[in-house]
């Protein structure tokens, strides 16, 4: 196991396509803050301190218990070139915040690619574990595992009365942030993503945008995540964003049901319009590609191109992005040769082997 | 059809209620603070509401996109922008500036009820000092509400229940739920059970469920038992 198998592959284990309600959840994730006691916060640590800290948590990396539960690396900002750590935010697997503004952060990568272990970002630990589909509880019974394991060997800095403790008072209690990736075109194409998000707000949930550049969000890609994190357990947490994430789920399946019947011409119409474009564009820019891959995505889910694996349309949501394509190209890119070089790796990978030979 | 802005927009989009308008309102986690949640209400009530549809308050032409609610000592305000306007006002939207979560944080805790003396500063003085500091590491209060981040996890403890307030606008709770710590936290089990058995016993007994009332104070001292030993 090495860095370049990291950063080589735009796959990764989210995005295999598949677990429950695949054909809307596209991936679960779960994050669980965690900190040492006697050690200060990661803001305001010096740097041997913060040093000392990942000292002792590469201690528990390197133990037999952590051994049991696979095969993990410990990578170090520090050491990683800037295209590197951009992939490995576009694979999600690590934070912006870690990759340019933590001092001595590093990440601890299962095989897999399905855990993450952040250390030194804001708080001392931060376990995050990655799912295809919808996978909440899953989710956080392995980080839980995870988190047993530091816990035998780690003094955390824990409360009687607060619970886990961490830097930023929204995350004290539980410390964990679970959220999944919802794939909602039909309730964005029949105006009724207004009223849901408004209503997730109101049940304690946040909604926000996924590989927006800038403020932008694209490609019917929502996240949707608990707010709440002290004075509700565990499983309570995890229930509640379940029951709200189950209600949409239904709603959006009844919307591309509803697109299906009434506007069966319009909707077929979008979607092999966008395939054709993206069969055959020459220059695509990111936000273009992310709305027609989503109509794409849809259409595999409608069942249009059967020879088509939803996995394709995953991989190439982060095989598109800037870091990506740079780090493949092996230099930096200007914005046009981005464009140019996306839509050709956008005809490549959909137009199947099948279909070339 | 022309330009580029309009050059894809869905067959069933109407302008002005493009996706991209409502993530305004929603893709900044920095924002999540602003939505203050006194309660759960149940899933099926709220996907039950009506259409989300009005204008703009400053405007009163474009749709409202950016929706806060505030809870100011117990007074809850609404407020609904579209996103120029929010922009002109450059009150809400992070990304214009630096306003972040620091912000929003330290907004709580200057209305905090605990140093609401923003009209009173006697009062100010006498329940909260600014000056509070944590011992371990250094950091005042009033650091803590200008940064909106702790310094060690001491500090927690330094500040104390001065921190009620803010968690019950954060949470709407102070107090942890959810797991324990295995090897550390082994005490910390015993003692919440044996408080959660010891309301079960004064329930039961209110109700004069006698039998069961034997029952858990039987577990009651069973567990008291433990406790003493390990000490
Ligand atoms: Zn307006
Ligand atoms: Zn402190």
């Amino acid at each position: 196991m090495s860095l370049q198998r990291f950063v080589e592959h735009p796959w990764t284990h989210w995005m295999k396509g598949e677990g429950p309600d695949s054909d809307i959840v596209i991936s679960t994730r779960l994050r669980i803050a965690r900190n040492l006691r006697h050690h200060p916060f990661p803001l305001l640590a010096t740097d041997s301190q913060a040093e000392e800290v990942v000292r002792k948590v590469e201690e528990v990396n390197q133990s037999a218990s952590m051994k049991k539960k696979g095969q993990f690396e410990l990578l170090r900002m520090e050491e990683l070139q800037p295209l590197e750590k951009k992939v490995l935010v576009e694979k999600h697997l690590i934070s912006p915040n870690l990759a340019e503004e933590s001092r001595k952060g590093a990440v601890i990568l299962s095989e897999d690619e399905a855990i993450s272990v952040l250390i030194n970002e804001e708080d001392h630990l931060r376990i995050q574990v990655f799912l295809p589909g919808f996978q909440l509880k899953e989710a956080w019974d392995i980080g839980s595992k995870i988190d047993d394991v530091f816990e035998k060997q780690l003094n955390y800095a824990f409360d009687e009365k607060r619970g886990y403790l961490t830097s930023c008072p929204t995350n004290v209690g539980t410390g964990i942030r679970s959220s999944i990736m919802l794939h909602l075109p039909a309730l964005v194409m029949t105006q009724q993503i207004n009223r849901i998000l408004q209503a997730t707000t109101q049940v304690g949930l946040v909604v926000r945008g996924l590989y927006g550049e800038g403020s932008e969000a694209v490609g019917n890609l929502f996240q949707l995540s608990n707010q709440v994190t002290l004075g509700m357990s565990e499983g309570d947490i995890i229930t509640n964003l379940y029951s709200v994430a189950s209600q949409i789920i239904v709603q959006e399946r009844e919307a591309r049901e509803y697109l299906r019947e009434h506007n069966q011409i319009s909707l077929e119409d979008r979607i092999y319009r966008s395939y054709g474009i993206l069969t055959h564009a020459r220059t695509i820019e990111s936000k273009e590609a992310a709305q027609r891959l989503s109509d794409v995505r849809l259409g595999i889910d409608l069942g249009y191109f059967p020879t088509c694996n939803p996995f394709v349309v995953n991989e190439l949501l982060v095989s598109t992005q800037p870091g990506f394509l740079q780090y493949d190209a092996g230099q930096k890119l200007t914005v046009d040769q981005r464009d140019e070089r996306r839509a050709r790796v956008i005809r490549e990978r959909l137009i199947s082997p099948s279909e070339i030979s | 059809m022309n330009g580029k802005k309009n050059f894809y927009r869905s067959p069933f989009e109407e302008a002005g209620s493009s996706l991209e308008d409502v993530f305004h309102a929603y893709q900044d986690e920095k924002l999540r603070s602003l939505y203050f949640l006194k309660q759960l209400k149940t899933v099926k009530q709220s996907f039950g509401i009506g259409g989300f549809f009005m204008n703009c308050e400053e405007c009163g032409t474009r749709p409202a996109t950016l929706h806060v609610t505030k809870i100011i000592n117990g007074e809850k305000t609404e407020t609904h922008f579209c996103e120029q306007c929010a922009k002109d006002k450059g009150q809400f939207i992070s990304g214009l500036g630096n306003f972040g979560i620091n912000n929003l944080l330290a907004g709580l805790l200057n209305f905090d009820p605990m140093t609401k003396g923003v009209n009173n500063p006697q009062l100010q003085q006498s329940t909260f000092s600014p000056a509070t500091r944590c011992e371990t590491c250094g950091l005042t209060y009033a650091q803590f509400s200008k940064s909106g981040r702790f310094g060690c996890s001491d500090c927690y403890t330094h500040f104390g229940e001065k921190l009620d307030p803010l968690f019950r606008r954060i949470h709407g709770n102070t107090h942890h739920m959810g797991k324990v710590p295995e090897r550390t936290g082994g005490q910390i089990k015993v003692k919440k059970e044996l408080q959660q058995l010891k309301m079960a016993l004064q329930q039961h007994i209110a109700t004069e469920e006698f039998e069961k009332a034997a029952e858990i104070r039987d577990r009651i001292r069973a567990l008291e038992q433990k406790i003493e030993q390990s000490k």
